[in-house]
């Protein structure tokens, strides 16, 4: 929790705080998106935006980590290629003889196996619009309301997007997600 | 179970930053205005980049010392302290370095003022250092005339004298701090264990065997300031590795009477962030290149006649595999 940086995002000192708190998850989400080379970079970037808008951060608008998630799938949206050559990547990828390893992981949903391929096949079919909101709740574990601030859209497209998103996801995976 | 569990247990997870990373992020951050796109290279590149550093071995180039033109920065949204942190933040990123040899090759000027006009004296002054081979210094008259025209006008008119009867400047090669029971590489790197080991080490200040210091009053006050008159030895003449010396930056910015000053320009014109104590006439100054965080120069004011201006310019500080001299020469 940063709130205590709400209204004071401006002081540099402190800033560097809001740094150290949230440059690590803010990475990770990239780095669950994109290669970690181009992640590395993107979250440098999101952190130097966020710095130079310092002063126009406006907490009434939302908190501190829909603000930054918001900056950083922006950044992610200029490499919308590179994302989804990520997922098709993948989604050819062998499955590894262990099934449970770190880059295998599979869940057993009862009728479906989901693995890592059949996902990333998923989620290169759904839109732009689609997998940011499904990848702030996934990654970011936002609330719908912070995905709204985070991408300035209406809590109602955030809900039907993710609606739209689950139905694809289902026939895709033949589970529910 | 949260909403889209499936997608944060099944998709790869992100192996955690590395501590360089994280620092050249926040360095990047707090560079503020400066925006300095990292070009992604495709990994063939990188692999082959990371062929050809094997190849090479440990070579490691001191990097020449440039300082700011200030054509890329913007300064004005950033306070002193915050360029300095970042400063020192890319400095500590820095690898402490690989070679035979810890070079620190620099030029002494000082101004000494005579009845009548100042003179300008500079000196090379090489400092060669390592564990299995000791030390070597190369020192050399580059030149000494007077500082203006006018004073070469009062010069001449007082008929011409020897310019060079104090050419020989101060240069000692030895530290008030008991480094050989400590190496100099293995100091602290973070602020509060540095300082502590320094205040550890601190030299009564009437202790005979202390040479005279770059900041001689600094030495004779509390150990605070003590740390301040040493940093000269800590920054020019050991081997300290880069975070050693950012850790040695954020100290001495916590000193009593130091203050931060941004766009500071040394006496060969480059711009810096620079540590300052005191003021003019006498003031004191550590002037680091605020992308680098590498020491630009260090400078004092003096005030009455005699010398009234010293600088230490670096030109090159770093491990290099060049060779040394065999012996070290004066002249």
């Amino acid at each position: 929790m940063t709130t205590f940086l709400d209204g004071a995002v401006a002081d540099p000192e402190r800033f560097s705080a809001l740094f150290d708190a949230h440059y690590e998850e803010i990475r990770r989400y990239i780095g669950r998106r994109l290669d970690l080379d181009i992640a590395e970079d993107l979250a440098a970037e999101t952190f130097l935006i966020a710095f130079r808008r310092r002063d126009s951060f406006d907490a009434a608008k939302g908190g501190i980590r829909p603000w930054l998630y918001g900056i950083a799938t922006n950044l992610i949206g200029s490499h919308r290629r590179a994302e989804l050559r990520r997922y098709r990547a993948l989604a050819r990828s062998e499955p590894s003889d262990a099934d449970d390893s770190h880059d295998q992981r599979v869940v057993d949903r009862v009728t479906a196996r989901v693995t890592v391929q059949k996902l990333s096949a998923a989620l290169a079919g759904l839109s732009r619009g689609e997998r940011d909101v499904v990848l702030l709740v996934a990654y970011g574990e936002l609330t719908y309301d912070e995905v709204a601030a985070a991408l300035g859209i209406a809590y109602g497209t955030v809900a039907s997007r993710l609606s739209r998103a689950r139905t694809k996801l289902r026939d895709a995976l033949g589970v529910e997600v | 179970m949260k909403e889209f569990q499936l997608i944060d247990e099944v998709m790869p997870q992100v192996p955690p930053a590395d501590y360089a990373t994280m620092m050249a992020a926040r360095a990047r951050m707090l560079g503020g205005a400066r925006r300095q796109r990292r070009r992604v290279w495709p990994k063939v590149v990188l692999a082959a980049a990371a062929v050809s550093m094997v190849i090479t071995g440990g070579f490691v180039a001191a990097p020449l010392v440039g300082g700011s033109d200030g054509s890329g920065i913007q300064t004005a949204a950033v306070p002193p302290d915050a360029v300095l942190a970042a400063a020192a933040d890319r400095l500590a990123a820095q690898p402490p370095g690989t070679g035979a040899w810890w070079r620190r090759d620099m030029t002494q000027v000082e101004w000494t003022r005579t009845p009548a006009y100042t003179v300008e004296r500079r000196r090379r002054d090489v400092l060669w250092l390592s564990r299995e081979h000791g030390a070597r210094t190369q020192q050399a008259q580059i030149s000494a005339k007077p500082r203006t025209p006018a004073d070469e006008q009062a010069w001449r008119n007082a008929g011409s004298p020897d310019l060079c009867d104090r050419c020989e400047m101060v240069g000692g090669y030895f530290t008030p701090l008991k480094l050989t029971v400590s190496p100099a590489m293995e100091l602290p790197a973070e602020p509060q264990a540095l300082k502590a080991k320094l205040l550890s080490v601190y030299v009564p200040q009437n202790d005979k065997d202390i040479p005279e210091a770059i900041w001689g009053a600094s030495l004779k006050d509390t150990p605070e300031t003590w740390i301040w008159g040493a940093s000269p030895w800590l920054l020019l003449n050991a081997e300290t590795t880069p975070a050693t010396r950012a850790a040695l930056y954020r100290v001495l910015a916590g000193l009593p009477g130091v203050r931060v000053e941004d766009n500071v320009i040394d006496i060969d014109g480059r711009t810096g962030i620079a540590l300052t104590y005191g003021k003019a006439p006498t003031r004191e100054q550590i002037i680091i290149d605020r992308d680098s965080g590498e020491l630009l120069a260090i400078q004092k004011e003096l005030s009455g006649t005699g010398a009234t201006f010293a600088a230490y310019v670096v030109k090159r500080l770093g491990w290099t595999d060049d060779p040394a001299p065999a012996q070290s020469s004066f002249s």
